[in-house]
């Protein structure tokens, strides 16, 4: 059984994960953090707690050397509790607890709510605990017409910038994305389609950082045409408009305006030989900003990755992408990424994954409060993550955390001291962390 | 060579030339029918029927006849509805000859009922002969229509695809692309002195 999970463990988080180096690394993909769970019918409780301590060597992503302040390391503890609910997964359905029923079912249904408590020994940064919840209901997920509704809010407290003075400011952020879907499938299910929209919302807790809330709405489709083995051409389009409704707030370090982003590619994705999948796509993206003092932008995307199962449990995966995301500094940000994500499950108890990428971003150009330009901010950004993990039992597992952040970048934001007098801050910055822990979880 | 053994020599080849001959010959008149009398001599022990027996086996091949008609009109019409082209045509052909043949025996039939009454014997036994000859046709097209085969003989029915997938391929949903993690904290500039 134990095996069985941490099997189909290891084959999810090869899917892209909401991975980052600031949350539990277990909590970012949630068939990594269950185990075989308590069963209440058709549905099933996956309970859990962790505890870690770690080190971060620079907790407000400060330049070293050159910036006003340097970098704060801190020791620091982290507790994890989580409580998920789901209807049954996969392994039960398949191992006969799924009561002989053919088909899939016409619910699926999946919620979770989890908190990360930490406590910082540097005196500067702030104990805080951060919230997750979410839920997502997906009706006749496997039928001709189906419906998925869905919710996720996070409260993020962890510093993402530097200092201006020695106070301890809360950096706490809430996200929550929620939407609903419609998809329709022909009767084998060889063309899917789906049509959805969704509402989002970024809220700065501290008035410091309100002028950067904002709030989108976003419609967003896709058309998916399947072929044997497992393989698809696909089309998908987003039209993603942002509101900072509180830019004119008093507090505000930049010039922010309304802008809506429109975004569209086609591509091929899925398995190629049981031992190779891949995906490519190109694309197009256009940002309108309804500031005549910004410029509007448009470029072209692409993405193409190679994923090598070099073994049945031994993945590696590589590529090249060319994305524009939303960003308060400059609107817009486009990114060239080459990624490499490598996952090794040795002995149906030992996990290993790295996931690597380095990337040459490029923001549009940066107007502070009054409008006047800070010019055009480009940075190569380097993320290296390594995670181990050992399972000694079903319900008990010791894991192990190495994360590496990078900016490098000429940009130098201009901050005042204490006298009003206005500095540079270099925006780059160096940050690792390395945590060790013990979870439970059933 | 002896002449007694030149003697002996003819009279094997001699015989087995004769043999031969006979064998052909029987085999030969098996395959002309000569070996299968009967419907000559039914049709002789027929002839020898009395008026009222001639009447009453030609009435029950002329009913033979209609129920033929009625069953190769049956399947001209599930032909039909089926859409087969091919064994429409060829029940539509073995219908025309029953009918044509079932309206000849009716008529032959009226001319030996005829025949009865005028106490005419030879054109009795001529009119029973024809319409045994028509029950015979019967028989034959009786046959040839169920043997009418249709495009199912050229059609496999609905094509059944069986596809065999390694069982190693992987069941990843092509639907899901590929997304990397985004940078983990917003980029924001560092907060102004003195703001709360």
């Amino acid at each position: 059984m134990k095996q069985l999970f941490f099997i189909s463990v290891a084959a999810t988080i090869a899917l892209p994960a909401l991975a980052n180096a600031q949350n539990s690394a277990w909590l970012q993909d949630r068939s990594r953090a269950q185990g075989p769970g308590f069963r209440l019918g058709n549905l099933e409780l996956h309970p859990g707690f962790g505890a870690e301590a770690g080190y971060d060597t620079n907790v407000f992503y400060e330049d070293s050397g050159d910036g006003p302040r340097d970098p704060v390391g801190s020791a620091i503890f982290r507790l994890t509790p989580h409580l998920f609910l789901s209807t049954l997964t996969q392994e039960r359905t398949q191992e006969g607890e799924g009561s002989g029923s053919s088909g899939g079912p016409m619910v699926q249904f999946q919620a979770g709510v989890s908190a990360e408590a930490y406590f910082y020994l540097a005196s500067q940064a702030k104990n805080n605990v951060a919230l997750s919840g979410d839920f997502d209901l997906n009706i006749n997920p496997k039928g001709r017409f189906g419906f998925r509704i869905y919710d996720d809010f996070r409260r993020r407290i962890r510093p993402f910038t530097g200092r201006s003075d020695d106070r301890r400011r809360n950096y706490a952020v809430d996200n929550n994305l929620v939407g609903a879907s419609l998809i329709a499938r022909s009767r084998g299910g060889l063309v899917q389609a789906s049509l959805g929209y969704a509402f989002r919302l970024q809220y700065f807790e501290s008035n410091t950082f309100a002028y950067a809330n904002q709030f989108g709405h976003q419609i967003s489709g896709d058309v998916h045409y399947r072929f044997l083995p497992s393989t698809s051409v696909f089309w998908d389009g987003t039209v993603d408009m942002t509101d900072y409704y509180n830019a004119d707030a008093g507090s505000a370090a930049l010039a922010l305006a309304n802008n809506w982003r429109l975004r569209t590619r086609v591509g091929l994705n899925g398995v190629i030989t049981p031992k190779l999948s891949a995906t490519a796509a190109i694309g197009y993206t256009a940002t309108f900003v309804d500031d005549p003092a910004f410029d509007d932008y448009d470029s072209v995307l692409a993405l193409a990755g190679l994923k090598l199962r070099l073994t049945p449990t031994v993945t590696l995966d590589f590529g090249y992408e060319r994305e524009n995301k939303n960003s308060i500094v400059g609107l817009y940000r486009t990114q060239d990424r080459g990624y490499l994500d490598f996952q090794w499950l040795f002995g149906g108890s030992f996990l290993l994954s790295l996931n690597t990428w380095v990337a040459r971003m490029k923001f549009g150009e940066i107007f502070d409060a009054t409008g006047m330009s800070l010019g055009q901010r480009n940075d190569v950004y380097v993320s290296v993550r390594l995670f181990g993990e050992y399972r000694f039992t079903d319900y008990l597992a010791l894991n192990a955390t190495f994360a590496y952040l990078g900016d490098f970048t000429g940009f130098e934001y201009q901050v005042t001291d204490a006298t009003g007098m206005a500095i540079p801050d270099p925006a780059g910055f160096n940050k690792v962390e390395a945590w060790l822990g013990l979870r439970v979880f059933y | 060579m002896s002449r007694f053994k030149r003697v002996l020599h003819t009279l094997v080849l001699t015989g087995l030339l004769a043999s031969a001959s006979y064998g052909l010959a029987v085999a030969q008149g098996e395959e002309d029918g000569a070996g299968d009398p009967e419907g000559s001599v039914d049709a002789q022990r027929r002839a020898n029927l009395s008026p009222e027996e001639q009447l009453e086996e030609a009435h029950r091949i002329i009913v033979r006849g209609e129920d033929l008609s009625r069953r190769v009109q049956a399947m001209l019409d599930e032909a039909r509805q089926e859409r087969d082209i091919i064994r429409v045509t060829c029940v539509n052909d073995k219908l025309t000859q029953v009918n044509a043949n079932l309206r000849t025996a009716q008529q032959r039939f009226e001319q030996l009922q005829d025949a009865v009454e005028a106490q005419d014997s030879s054109r009795r036994n001529h009119e029973y002969t024809v319409i045994l000859v028509l029950g015979q046709k019967f028989v034959v097209l009786d046959r040839e229509a169920a043997q009418c085969i249709g495009q199912d003989i050229f059609e496999t029915g609905a094509t059944r695809v069986l596809t065999e997938i390694d069982p190693g391929t992987p069941d990843d949903d092509p639907t899901l692309i590929y997304e990397i993690d985004d940078p983990p904290a917003p980029f924001i500039p560092p907060p102004r002195s003195g703001d709360r």
